[in-house]
């Protein structure tokens, strides 16, 4: 590969779409091409400011949102629509069968819906460990200096994550990344032991939860709790009591 | 039954769908009301959804009423989609690296792109949908695609650094 095709591939590469061939060919050009690598560089310097521009949509959206079918009132204010469906009558009617299905299903469904969202955000825990072992893209900021890496969260997302350095517990630190999870940017930890890898999610929640194992995804164990007004997820290929011992490691050095 | 399905199928990708409405739109009152109207849309044709990605499905929906809200349809020349003298391999300058680690700073730089490049930096940087499933989203080339990811971050790059300097100069 030359520097012409590199540079046409350099999206490519960093977006994570290039077949494995043309990745080596591309890695092996850059190893010894400065202005090549430095191109890869500005490409990835950008993405993680651009992640935490996200806007989460406002939690009285969420209620409106979830509302409206049973709100005519609601429906004429959205505008918008061809004459043909703003016809009050027809919305009144479905209104009211939507409002009756709600009701009924509101006691039903809240459970379904809980147990599916769970599901969702461990699969999606899963799949960002998985990612981040995958595509070798285990920390924006690679430190094992607790000092370092708290400060670089600062500016890029909307709240302080702890930052533990665990080493004398076994568990060193390796560094930081933004995370992606549940539509939000997240804090994600990593830590290592032995030859593996623990992604440690975090983003502030109000629940407190003992240290508890979630359902195992994949192969990969999870281990959840909730203290201080933040979420953990802890996810990884060690054992699960390793990998509670992990939990309540983190939870100790929090309280010294 | 039905409801049930819907909520479950289109809540958890509400904030993916107000964050496309935020950018497309520019402001939280227009991106309020393209999320409303078009979980509307989404509940009437709910019946046709089969399957598959419930959140291209839905931003597929966002995005067509936002165009149409705005009346806003791409028209602006972009020029022609080359990937030509975009490259900028000289080393990033410090008040690059710095501004683009600041999300203000990013917001603002977002917002000043033409809509193609912002909904394409949206859907990758974003939502990490791949070149594939941005390419039906917009309904273009997957190569105009890249071409477009490539054009919106030099462009990003540029007003990042305009605005450093802006800010330099006033203070």
């Amino acid at each position: 590969m030359n520097c012409e095709e590199v540079r046409e591939l350099v999206h490519a590469y960093a977006d994570g779409e290039l077949d494995v061939a043309r990745s080596v060919d591309f890695e092996r050009h850059i190893a010894n091409c400065e202005s090549c690598a430095a191109a890869l560089r500005n490409v990835r310097a950008l993405k993680p400011a651009i992640r935490g521009s996200y806007y989460a949509a406002p939690d009285d959206l969420r209620a409106s949102v979830l509302r409206f079918p049973s709100s005519p009132d609601g429906v004429r204010q959205s505008g918008g629509l061809p004459a043909a469906e703003r016809r009050a009558g027809s919305w009144l009617l479905t209104g009211l069968a939507i409002a009756a299905a709600l009701i009924l299903g509101f006691f039903v469904g809240d459970a379904f819906l809980r147990r599916s969202a769970n599901q969702n955000l461990l699969a999606e825990i899963t799949d960002a460990h998985v990612r981040s072992l995958a595509a070798n893209h285990l920390a924006d900021v690679a430190s094992s200096d607790q000092h370092t890496v708290r400060p670089w969260f600062e500016g890029k997302i909307d709240f302080a994550p702890p930052v533990e350095d665990l080493a004398t517990a076994g568990f060193p630190l390796v560094g930081g990344r933004l995370e992606y999870l549940r539509g939000r940017p997240v804090a994600a930890l990593v830590y290592q032991r032995r030859k593996h890898f623990v992604n440690l999610f975090i983003w502030p929640g109000d629940h407190v939860t003992e240290i508890r194992d979630e359902k195992p995804q994949r192969g990969y164990n999870i281990v959840h709790w909730a203290n201080d007004g933040m979420t953990y997820f802890a996810v990884s290929e060690i054992s699960a009591p390793e990998l509670r011992q992990f939990a309540r490691d983190f939870t100790t050095a929090l309280s010294h | 039954m039905e409801t049930d399905l819907f909520e479950q199928t289109i809540l958890p990708h509400l904030d993916a769908a107000y964050n496309l409405a935020r950018w497309l739109a520019g402001n939280e009152h227009d991106a309020r009301d393209i999320v409303q109207e078009a979980a509307l849309r989404a509940f009437k044709f709910f019946g046709g959804f089969r399957g598959g990605d419930a959140r291209a499905w839905l931003l597929a929906i966002v995005r067509n009423t936002a165009f149409t809200k705005m009346r806003a349809q791409p028209a602006q020349d972009l020029g022609p989609d080359d990937l030509d003298k975009i490259e900028d391999t000289a080393p990033q300058p410090a008040q690059v690296l710095e501004r683009a680690g600041n999300i203000e700073a990013m917001r603002a730089a977002i917002a000043k792109l033409p809509v193609e490049f912002r909904e394409v930096i949206v859907f990758r940087e974003m939502e990490n949908f791949s070149y594939k499933e941005i390419a039906e989203l917009v309904n273009a080339p997957i190569g105009t695609v890249m071409s477009r990811l490539a054009r919106a971050r030099a462009q990003l790059r540029e007003i990042i650094l305009a605005d450093a300097n802006l800010r330099e100069t006033r203070s």
